[in-house]
């Protein structure tokens, strides 16, 4: 009874941290029904665990327990400071753009739609339920998150160990610290359900991009063909495999590819609620894992690139005071959540194996030296690329081609290409000069590598399509909208 | 490389195809008219359907291998100990040997391994044996684990060391003097 009473307990503690962070970030009708509180249950789960569990670490590594007494803390902090910004409840009719439905047709597709995913969460939890740990999973997710469980702290024997994790001591803690709560909260180490609850992360997340896409595009809940890029992304065997597995790759990814996709949704409009989402699931993200920490700066790079290509003809105050200030607030955070693990892990001298030589690795002379690994790594990725995710490379591609000329979308557009292209081209790179050799590196890592900007393309096509479904009429702009 | 370029070239291409297609289609055809972008988003997700239909059936497999292949929860702790690549013969008795050590050491016990030889790596010992834990640093190992110990070590350990612990010939679980 205890595993079942802690596993629904510490979820009600996120869910509930997460409504006091989405009502604050506005993305909660002003006057909550119950059908609203209800849409919002994903979405408000995965904003929860990603604001507690990135905060548990720096208190981890500053040298708190992580233990159930400081979960609690944290998550009743997170909503009580989140509180303040809550919405004037006497403004604002019960109904959202998430709840809302045009026709009976439209509601009874919905309905259809949000059983199929029901029945598809519920099959695949209980056929994740009972597998084995292995592999990766054994030797670097499961052996942090259960020594977490047992001891709260980073006991040196595991995580200052240079020879740790197959060379990885420097894996950031998301996923073992979410790990250890679940496990502290359900009195015991249930590592077979931990895959379960990976993947309830999973389909919380293609929850949350649905939230966000039928929220912020009008007509999106009436013409729904923009939830065949989510449906995909559950659907890709890759994707299932991954998580079957154990491993942190797809949870990284989709936590970065909801922050693009809330970064975008911020660029596309001005609700600073959606930045504030953003750096709440960037900061979960960089914290994942490494390539995702790369990633998650070159996101907000790519947003920064379109914030100063979109400032022209605005006023300067207003510009600052709208893009510039909130972003750098959105940084700053980022920041403070990602710099204590990794300062950590240098003050005990911890480098990763696959870490490229800097900064010869930067120079054109090394990275032309050593063209055949960066056949070798563009091969391999290409081909995962293809293989794993069907059309959803190029659909992405044409899908940013028609926003860019028509105007619909175009900065959001904008945005997600130069973050894909940054991100494929930062992970080329690290392919191309890492010292270890890619005869043992592509086949056992390039398959999941790839998730990283591919999670982020499936999300950005639902965010496009939907856009270019309600485009009223051609709208040839040279400015970024 | 050039093959995977040209897939993805090929692709880029058919989508292209397939968005031009509905617009012309329209063009040609009467009824209610819809903006070309609106097109473009209905042809790009019809191609994300045709792969979504492709992948369902492989995803169902996936599904059904998981839940086939479903372990009780101390088989699934210790199925590391079953993946190593090499010397597979010694898995069993591994298995036994770290049941029966797991069985003895204190729950917080440090402790050292000396020596050892896989299978299983170090690692997998390391999460099964969990919430016991490698000595490392200035911390002094309280237990020794060994696993293929040399005849003439083991016959000195079975004349000298009486608090040793031998589960086979080779294994032995040895309490380290507080000294």
């Amino acid at each position: 009874m205890r595993p079942v009473l802690g596993f629904i307990f510490l979820h009600v503690l996120f869910i509930g941290t997460g409504l006091s962070l989405l009502r604050a970030f506005r993305l909660l009708p002003v006057r909550l029904s119950p059908v609203a509180v209800l849409c919002a249950l994903g979405p408000a789960a995965l904003t929860g665990l990603s604001m507690v569990i990135p905060i548990q670490i720096v208190l981890l590594v500053v040298g708190l327990p992580l233990d159930p007494l400081v979960t609690v803390l944290v998550c009743v902090a997170c909503a009580l400071a989140a509180a303040p910004w809550w919405p004037d409840r006497s403004a604002g009719s019960p109904d959202s753009a998430a709840t809302r439905a045009r026709s009976p047709a439209a509601r009874w597709s919905r309905r259809a739609a949000a059983a199929v995913a029901l029945v598809y969460l519920a099959v695949g939890g209980w056929a994740l339920s009972r597998l084995p740990t292995a592999g990766d999973d054994a030797r670097i997710w499961s052996l942090k998150g259960l020594t977490l469980t047992y001891y709260h702290h980073l006991q040196p024997a595991i995580f200052q160990n240079q020879g740790q994790a197959g060379g990885h001591p420097i894996y950031p803690l998301f996923q073992p610290g979410l790990e250890a709560i679940l496990f502290q909260w359900m009195g015991s180490a249930q590592l077979r359900l931990f895959h379960t609850e990976l993947w309830l992360v999973l389909c919380a997340g293609i929850w949350t991009a649905a939230y966000l896409v039928a929220r912020s595009v009008r007509f999106a809940t009436d013409r729904p063909l923009w939830l065949a890029a989510l449906a995909l992304l559950a659907l890709t065997p890759a994707v299932v495999l991954n998580v079957s597995m154990g491993y942190a790759d797809v949870t990284a990814a989709m936590l970065l590819g909801l922050g693009a996709l809330s970064m975008a949704l911020w660029l596309d409009g001005a609700d600073v609620g959606h930045l504030g989402l953003a750096a709440v699931l960037l900061a979960a993200a960089a914290n994942g894992k490494d390539e995702d920490l790369t990633a998650a700066v070159l996101v907000v790079i790519a947003a920064a690139f379109v914030v100063i290509v979109g400032a022209r003809g605005r006023s300067r105050p207003g510009w600052l005071r709208e893009r510039v200030l909130p972003l750098l607030g959105a940084t700053l955070y980022i920041t403070v959540l990602v710099l204590p693990w990794r300062l950590w892990t240098r003050s005990h001298h911890l480098t990763d194996a696959v870490e490229p030589p800097l900064p010869h690795a930067l120079s054109p002379a090394f990275i032309l030296g050593r063209t055949h690994e960066l056949h070798l790594a563009t091969t391999a990725m290409l081909t995962h690329t293809l293989n794993e995710f069907g059309w959803l490379a190029a659909v992405f591609l044409v899908a940013c081609a028609v926003s860019l000329i028509t105007g619909n979308a175009r900065r959001p557009a904008c945005f997600y290409l130069t973050s894909f292209v940054l991100i494929v081209v930062s992970l080329l790179w690290l392919y191309t000069t890492t010292p270890e050799p890619l005869s043992f590196l592509i086949p056992t890592s390039m398959n999941r590598t790839v998730d990283v900007f591919m999670v982020l393309a499936a999300l950005a096509t639902s965010h496009l399509i939907a856009a270019l479904m309600q485009a009223p009429t051609f709208r040839p702009t040279r400015r970024l909208r | 490389m050039i093959h995977e370029l040209g897939k993805l070239a090929g692709e880029i291409a058919g989508a292209i195809a397939v968005v031009g297609l509905l617009v012309v289609g329209q063009k040609r055809g009467g009824g209610r008219r819809l903006p070309w972008p609106s097109l473009a988003a209905i042809g790009l997700a019809g191609l994300l359907c045709v792969s979504l239909l492709l992948h369902a059936r492989s995803t169902a497999s996936t599904l059904h291998q998981a839940s086939r292949h479903a372990v009780g929860a101390r088989a699934g702790l210790e199925h590391c100990l079953t993946e190593s690549p090499i010397g597979q013969r010694l898995v069993p008795e591994r298995i036994t040997f770290l049941d029966w050590v797991k069985a003895r050491l204190p729950p917080r016990a440090l402790y050292g391994v000396d020596p050892y030889s896989g299978p299983p790596d170090l690692w997998c010992v390391t999460v099964v044996l969990l919430p016991a834990l490698p000595a490392s640093g200035a911390d002094r190992a309280a237990w020794t684990i060994a696993a293929g110990v040399p005849p003439a070590t083991q016959a000195s350990i079975d004349d000298v060391d009486h608090a040793a612990k031998v589960f086979a010939p080779g294994y032995v679980l040895a309490r380290n003097s507080q000294r």
